[in-house]
């Protein structure tokens, strides 16, 4: 070392050896840098993936939520459909006290039972007319659960079941009072703009005719947990709630069927159907129908009313017997042509009144009505058809579709009282 | 050392040291991103995840709006297959269509696009399945069809309508709004999930071309 750093030539040397081991030293830093970065750039993304990263966890929310969106207007009108169908009763049988009869809800059966103290029966009115329309929340529910159990099954973002505050609201119509309403006359005041009435009729006798369905039924379901999209560096949470609107007019309609039904009790048949065609000229988009067969009255000797014992005189035959003869002679048997007829002895009977024990009864006769309302909406009319109404389609149990027509279900029952007799 | 005037050995080195100096400098410069090829990659956007945002965003659009009344759904869908223009009438009974809209108003009156869809379901397995592709396309092209240029004066129009396919989970039966899909290059394609009329769920697919207004002006 002395020698290299101490002659001219050594320095040269040192110089020398310090650059290599330099140069070196900085190759393998670079190298390793090098390999470093490259890996690091490897991973990078573009300018702005982030951001799409982002926006795609949007969109696949925003994805979630429109499914959410049709299956709760999907639910809305089943569950409207049904609860229509079942009278606004929450099923078709078992909801109502008054039980159902074999596709109708009861909303009033009678039962006839003894008046106390006194020698007649009358009948114990059972009424079951809807005081509500909230089991269409029940009905929402299980459609909608059912809904999302269908996508959780298929997506892989999870909708959280039974998460619903639900509140029911008919969208408020800006009505002025100045204008006429269905029904109402239309020759001095127009027809209420925007509620689809028309002005139709014979001069002098023209009124507001709706021409289209009515108010909207709306949901909101304001919902308890959120829905949660998880990702690498990414936790989106967002609260799936909605509010929709179906095209039926389930508030208003309940109203204006549940006031009328109890008109409805104690008619014969052409009365009865007199009634409805009155509540059809009311023009309220509702066509009240008896339909064929959905009048039954009766009167057959089961229906009768049990009220005490009683004695009931009986005509009777009585007999007294013919004097038995103490011998009878056997004429012997000769051989005549022609045999002759032995007279016999016959009772003698006289009608006699007898009290025997009995029942004092009263019969009634029981009468069944089934009512069916649709609703009037021409964009469903068929052609050929002079009035459309509201539709709804189902799948049997085949795969085959139903298209049924929405429509109010409910059949009242009631008892006619006869006459008391012992029997 | 080296005379005055010669190339010495430390001179040699001093070069050596700074051209590594120097190449390490560049380096770095390039690790940093300075390349033209990590310039370009660092700078240009994802097309492919904007396209199909565009496609899914697109999607929602038609899946959200409002179906039109009969009477307006059925002059539409017949004056454009009477228009003769061959995009809009291309694989299209057109009697079957509108027999099938005349009689079933309950799978679109009051209903979204997306609401139509589901109805649709119904009918999947049913007397009417075979109407049911031909109504659908008809429907489709009906409410979306938009004018998109005139290629040459005096030749024509060229329509556009939405690539929209429908498959129905659990059944056999798939719709689609286009015989042949006439996108050029990679398209941007969008799924969604929808509910239908019965228990199962259904997928509809929108398949977007990669058009200039898809992609973004840096």
């Amino acid at each position: 070392m002395k020698k290299l750093i101490g002659n001219k030539r050594g320095v040269d040397l040192f110089t020398l050896i310090v650059t290599i081991i330099g140069i070196s030293a900085l190759m393998l830093i670079l190298i390793g840098l090098t390999m470093k970065y490259n890996l690091l750039f490897d991973t990078f993304k573009p300018v702005g993936s982030r951001a799409a990263f982002i926006l795609e966890a949007y969109d696949d929310a925003d994805g979630v939520l429109l499914y959410l969106d049709n299956a709760a207007k999907l639910s809305m009108q089943k569950a409207a459909y049904d609860l229509a169908r079942n009278g606004f009763y929450s099923s078709a049988s078992g909801s109502s006290d008054c039980g159902s009869t074999k596709d109708y809800v009861l909303w009033k059966k009678d039962d006839v039972k003894k008046v106390q103290n006194e020698q007649r029966c009358e009948p114990e009115i059972l009424s079951c007319i809807p005081q509500d329309y909230y089991s269409f929340e029940s009905y929402f529910n299980n459609e909608l659960n059912s809904r999302i159990t269908s996508y959780n099954g298929v997506s892989e973002f999870k909708l959280v079941q039974s998460n619903y505050e639900l509140q029911l609201l008919q969208p408020a119509v800006t009505q002025d009072p100045s204008c006429s309403v269905a029904g109402q006359g239309c020759e001095t005041s127009p027809c209420c703009p925007g509620q689809g009435l028309e002005c139709r009729g014979t001069p002098g006798q023209e009124y507001c005719v709706a021409t289209k369905p009515g108010n909207q039924l709306q949901l909101v379901g304001i919902a308890q947990q959120p829905l949660v999209i998880d990702r690498e560096n990414l936790h989106y949470e967002v609260m799936p709630s909605f509010r929709e609107n179906i095209d039926v007019d389930l508030i208003g309609d309940f109203g204006k069927i549940t006031s009328k039904a109890e008109a409805l009790i104690g008619k014969e048949e052409e009365e009865l159907k007199a009634t409805l065609t009155a509540y059809n000229d009311m023009n309220e988009s509702l066509r009240w129908i008896l339909p064929v067969g959905g009048y039954k009255r009766d009167c057959s000797m089961g229906n009768k009313c049990y009220i005490e014992e009683c004695t009931i005189d009986v005509e009777e035959e009585q007999c007294s017997p013919a004097p038995t003869p103490t011998s009878i002679a056997i004429p012997t048997p000769t051989p005549t042509s022609t045999a002759t007829a032995v007279p016999t002895p016959t009772d003698e009977c006289e009608m006699v009144t007898v009290q025997e024990p009995g029942k004092l009864v009263q019969r009634y006769c029981s009468v069944t009505a089934n009512i069916l309302v649709k609703v009037v909406d021409d964009k469903y009319k068929l052609p050929g058809d002079s009035e459309g109404y509201k539709k709804f389609v189902t799948i049997d149990g085949s795969g085959n579709p139903v298209v049924n027509e929405y429509a109010y279900r409910f059949a009242l029952s009631w008892v006619e009282m006869g006459e008391i007799e012992c029997v | 050392m080296a005379r005055k005037g010669q190339f010495g050995l430390d001179s040699l080195f001093s070069y050596i040291v700074f051209g590594t100096f120097l190449l390490f400098t560049l380096m770095l410069l390039s690790i940093s991103g300075c390349g033209r090829e990590k310039v370009e990659r660092g700078l240009k956007a994802d097309a492919g995840i904007i396209l199909e945002l565009r496609a899914s965003e697109q999607l929602s659009a038609y899946l959200r709006t409002e179906m039109p009344g009969k009477e307006g759904l059925i002059e539409k869908a017949r004056s454009l297959y009477d228009s003769g223009k061959e995009d809009l009438r291309e694989g299209i009974d057109i009697d079957n269509a509108i027999n099938f809209i005349e009689l079933h108003p309950e799978v679109y009156v009051g209903k979204t696009y997306a609401g139509f869809i589901s109805s649709l379901y119904s009918y999947k397995d049913g007397s009417e399945k075979g109407k049911l592709q031909d109504a659908f396309a008809a429907v489709t092209r009906a409410v979306f069809y938009m004018k998109v240029r005139e290629i040459r004066p005096g030749l024509g129009e060229t329509y556009f309508f939405p690539v929209i396919k429908v498959k129905f989970d659990g059944g056999s039966v798939n719709l689609d709004s286009a015989t042949h899909v006439l996108i050029a290059g990679e398209p941007g394609i969008a799924t969604k999930i929808l509910p239908s009329y019965g228990r199962e769920t259904m997928t509809v697919q929108l398949m977007l071309g990669k058009e200039g207004a898809s992609l973004p002006t840096p």
